[in-house]
């Protein structure tokens, strides 16, 4: 009789060892596997969309570049036969052409931010939670992560993810 | 042993009973414009739908599904070698066409309108293997803001002899009225061949 008593708490012990260590295991996992780290700046060179909207950019700027130095060589070629209104107006429309590249640059550059960022940030959001992850910390090589380990790192992961999104073949 | 044989048999049965279902759920599925023709993008509480229709799924909603009646295979050979596609264009969370998204004037909302019926055809292209395609056909089917969704139907021709779609294609719509970037929709060569409704240039509803 005093046997069965015994083997029936050894038995009780062990259940209730395993199921401590599997709650501590799972606790610890957690805790430990849910951060990951990303480099933001890769992140938004390597997106698909990005790259194939700076390709669209890139014509138009050319275009621009093209006129500009146009003027340029019309300006070297007519440069003694002109007046100086004339060539004072060929200036203006070189200085004018120029404003224009640079400003379409910057303003390009900008949408192109917005762009993708806007849709970045949703696939991030939706990365994180099929990846059960609590924290998605962004480094941008400002200094905002001083250290990492290589085994937080999820750049790749998450690059693969959203351009598989942006293809959409599923 | 005869139990054994019988249990055999039967699990024989079940296992071609389910391939049957299967089959005929996904050809339902086609019909009912789901996977894998349907391909959805959220971008900034915007939604785009984008859906290829098979020919027999064309030809079907016309009701022209005897073939042996002139009109339906004339209207079966127009088609041939043609790829067809919509793109549906909603506000996920509200009630107003999305020509009224975030709208700041009447002059931007006319702007809008004019740019989705005469201008944005030159912002969609298709992927077909390694060719781009541009679109040989564009019309917008507004709503008038009766329902929550703006069409845009767009068709392609397909290059060479392809009666059907036989590449991978990918649709890309460049939206630069909503500012939301590329939205793409791929399909699968294989999955498209499996549903097509065309074999050996015979077509099967």
């Amino acid at each position: 009789m005093n046997g069965k008593i015994y083997i029936k708490v050894v038995v009780v012990s062990v259940l209730v060892s395993i199921a401590s260590c599997s709650l501590l295991y799972v606790i610890l996992s957690g805790n430990t596997d849910r951060i990951a780290m990303v480099d933001a700046v890769r992140l938004f060179n390597e997106y698909t969309m990005k790259i194939e909207l700076e390709k669209q950019v890139a014509g138009r700027l050319n275009y621009l570049e093209k006129q500009r130095d146009s003027i340029s060589q019309d300006m070297k070629i007519k440069a003694g036969l002109l007046t100086p209104k004339d060539q004072q107006l060929l200036i203006g429309a070189y200085e004018q052409k120029q404003q224009q590249i640079e400003s379409e640059y910057v303003e390009s550059n900008q949408t192109i931010n917005e762009i993708v960022w806007k849709r970045l940030n949703p696939i991030i959001e939706e990365f994180g939670r099929s990846q059960k992850l609590h924290l998605v910390i962004g480094a941008n090589g400002m200094g905002s992560v001083l250290y990492h380990d290589d085994y937080y790192d999820l750049t790749d992961e998450l690059i693969d993810y959203v351009n598989k999104s942006y293809e959409n073949k599923n | 042993m005869r139990i054994r044989t019988n249990i055999l048999l039967l699990i024989g049965l079940l296992f071609v009973s389910a391939s049957c279902g299967r089959k005929s759920d996904a050809y339902s599925d086609t019909r009912n414009n789901a996977a894998p023709f349907r391909k959805v993008v959220l971008a900034d509480s915007l939604e785009y739908t984008i859906l290829y229709k098979p020919i027999v799924q064309l030809l079907e909603q016309e009701g022209l599904t005897d073939m042996s009646d002139s009109i339906a295979s004339r209207r079966f050979s127009d088609l041939t070698g043609t790829a067809w596609f919509n793109i549906y264009i909603k506000q996920v969370n509200g009630s107003n066409s999305p020509l009224r998204y975030r709208l700041a004037s009447y002059d931007e909302y006319q702007s809008r309108y004019n740019y989705f019926m005469s201008a944005a055809a030159s912002d969609i292209t298709l992927k077909y293997g390694d060719k781009i395609l541009s679109p040989v056909s564009y019309t917008f089917e507004t709503t008038y803001n009766l329902t929550p969704q703006e069409v845009m139907v767009i068709g392609f021709e397909l290059p060479g002899a392809d009666t059907f779609p036989v590449e991978t294609m990918q649709l890309s719509y460049f939206d630069r009225i909503f500012g939301n970037g590329i939205i793409k929709a791929t399909y699968d060569a294989t999955a498209l061949r499996a549903y097509s409704g065309i074999n050996n240039d015979k077509i099967y509803f």
